[in-house]
């Protein structure tokens, strides 16, 4: 707190207005270099899963900067200042929790910042410290890894959770499963009617397939409804193709966990136990750690894409994803309506035998 | 419109998936179809293939009447039985595709997609011809087979057709 701050404080709690400070200060919390660091780190931290990373984007979004008095200035400019230092990667990051494709400034576990003996510093400082012992510290990093430890297993609860939202949530999910399933049975009900039309002997009708009539509706059937048809399976199979492709990563994910949820949990506490031991045989020998931020990532594992359950709904989002849903409305509808019109005009036809 | 040309109409329906559905997806599909296409296949070869088409006619004098919505006139009923052996061949694989896709949908688990080992274009290629082959082509034998019904002229496939089912046998 600068002087001017602690004289304009004091005079508040005295009782005067200090309203001209506060604008003062308001457009200076505005401008001022920790907000500008704390936007774009909190950018770049919407990226990462670790719980820190989430508390920071959180925080930084409860963060109003309107303040009314000059104690609230001065509450606010130290908290964007707190949370501007804690924004950087070395603070968040959680080396059982990286992105396996991270390309970031961190490229160890040496750089991330840990708390031994009342201070926050790197990990590698910490390991080349002579006046803190090596007990302490590896109580430091005991306690530091216990906490990767809980946000990883809260990560993976997180996407049981939602894998479960997703399959069991009632009403969404039997609406959605109701439209698919008469999704898959138009799609079935209108080949099998393209094959009917052709396969089923009727000669008043074939007879427009070399003769041609435009004054009789069979002719449209026999020649608008195999186009429309055709279409129509096209734009279906590519979308559900793209469609289970985007999903796969989730597929795969909740079928492994809907069977191997506990062998998840061993092998991150497996992992956590090597990194306790990775790290203690480096304090033990005076190493600096570099080059293994990623080497203890269990975001994607042999198992599952952990990232791509918690992320699933932004495929949906996607440029094609939605051009191609668009596309295959279109077509279902138009689809729809040519079935109809021709199932109409062949079953009267039939019924009646008559060429129509 | 040909049934020639329409076949290869076709060709895209069963290519897209193909070459667009991942590799887990991609596995199950070939493995039902595999399980589908090899009974039918051996049950059509014997039927077809034995001499003097004994198996054929004992089928055709059991089935021939189920499908006789189907036939048109001046078959014979060797005709009518091939016919008849094809399309109870369609409904048999059918259903064991669609048995033996639900059990693999249950039961296995598959592979991890994002694994970082990568890709693997030879396996997917694989899987994706054997499926395009225990489907389509499945689909175009099927199609040589009760040309016949259908209103169709061959087109430019009718030696092939010919040779898979002669006309007359």
């Amino acid at each position: 707190m600068d002087g001017k701050m602690k004289f304009y404080l004091l005079a508040e709690l005295s009782g005067w207005n200090c309203q001209g400070y506060v604008k003062d200060e308001r457009k200076k919390i505005q401008e001022s270099e920790s907000l500008s660091i704390l936007r774009e780190n909190v950018r770049k931290a919407k990226g990462h899963l670790s719980g820190r990373a989430r508390e920071v984007v959180r925080s930084y979004e409860a963060l109003s900067i309107d303040p009314k008095t000059v104690y609230q200035a001065f509450l606010i400019e130290n908290a964007i200042d707190y949370l501007a230092l804690h924004s950087f990667p070395e603070y968040y990051i959680n080396p059982l929790a990286i992105d396996p494709d991270y390309e970031g400034e961190i490229t160890s576990i040496g750089d991330l910042v840990f708390e031994c003996a009342g201070e926050e510093k790197p990990l590698n400082d910490i390991i080349l410290d002579e006046n803190i012992g090596d007990k302490v510290k590896k109580e430091a990093v005991s306690v530091q890894l216990d906490y990767y430890l809980s946000d990883m297993e809260h990560i993976v609860s997180r996407s049981i959770d939602r894998v479960k939202k997703e399959a069991f949530e009632p009403k969404r999910d039997i609406i959605s499963a109701i439209l698919r399933f008469l999704e898959v049975l138009f799609f079935i009900l209108a080949n099998v009617f393209l094959a009917v039309l052709f396969i089923i002997p009727f000669e008043a009708f074939h007879a427009f397939l070399f003769q041609p009539d435009p004054t009789f509706l069979m002719t449209y059937v026999l020649y608008g409804y195999p186009v429309v048809i055709f279409v129509f399976d096209i734009v279906y199979v590519l979308f559900q193709s793209y469609r289970t492709r985007l999903r796969e990563s989730f597929e795969y994910a909740r079928r492994f966990l809907a069977k191997n949820a506990d062998t998840i949990y061993e092998t991150i506490r497996q992992t956590r136990v090597d990194l306790y031991d990775y790290i203690c045989g480096a304090i033990n020998n005076r190493m600096v750690l570099l080059g293994d931020i990623k080497d203890f990532s269990r975001l994607k594992d042999a198992y599952i894409d952990l990232r791509s359950v918690l992320f699933f709904g932004n495929q949906k989002k996607k440029r094609t994803y939605r051009l191609l849903k668009a596309l295959l409305i279109t077509m279902t509808t138009i689809a729809l309506i040519a079935y109809v019109f021709s199932f109409v005009v062949y079953l009267l036809g039939s019924l009646f035998e008559v060429a129509l | 419109m040909s049934l020639s040309a329409a076949i290869l109409a076709l060709f895209p329906i069963f290519l897209i998936p193909a070459i667009f559905l991942p590799s887990n997806r991609m596995k199950v599909f070939f493995f039902a179809s595999l399980s589908a296409a090899i009974p039918v296949a051996v049950f059509i070869l014997v039927c077809m293939f034995l001499p003097d088409k004994q198996l054929l006619l004992s089928f055709g004098n059991v089935f021939v009447s189920s499908f006789s919505a189907f036939y048109v006139e001046g078959m014979t009923f060797l005709e009518k039985a091939q016919v008849a052996l094809l399309l109870f061949s369609l409904m048999v694989y059918f259903v064991i595709y669609l048995v033996a896709y639900v059990l693999q949908k249950v039961f296995v688990l598959g592979s991890n997609v994002t694994i970082r080992i990568g890709p693997n274009p030879m396996g997917h290629f694989l899987y994706s011809f054997f499926f395009i082959l225990f489907t389509y082509v499945f689909l175009v034998v099927f199609l040589a087979g009760i040309r016949q019904i259908l209103p169709f002229p061959d087109g430019f496939l009718s030696p092939l057709f010919q040779w898979l089912f002669p006309l007359g046998a």
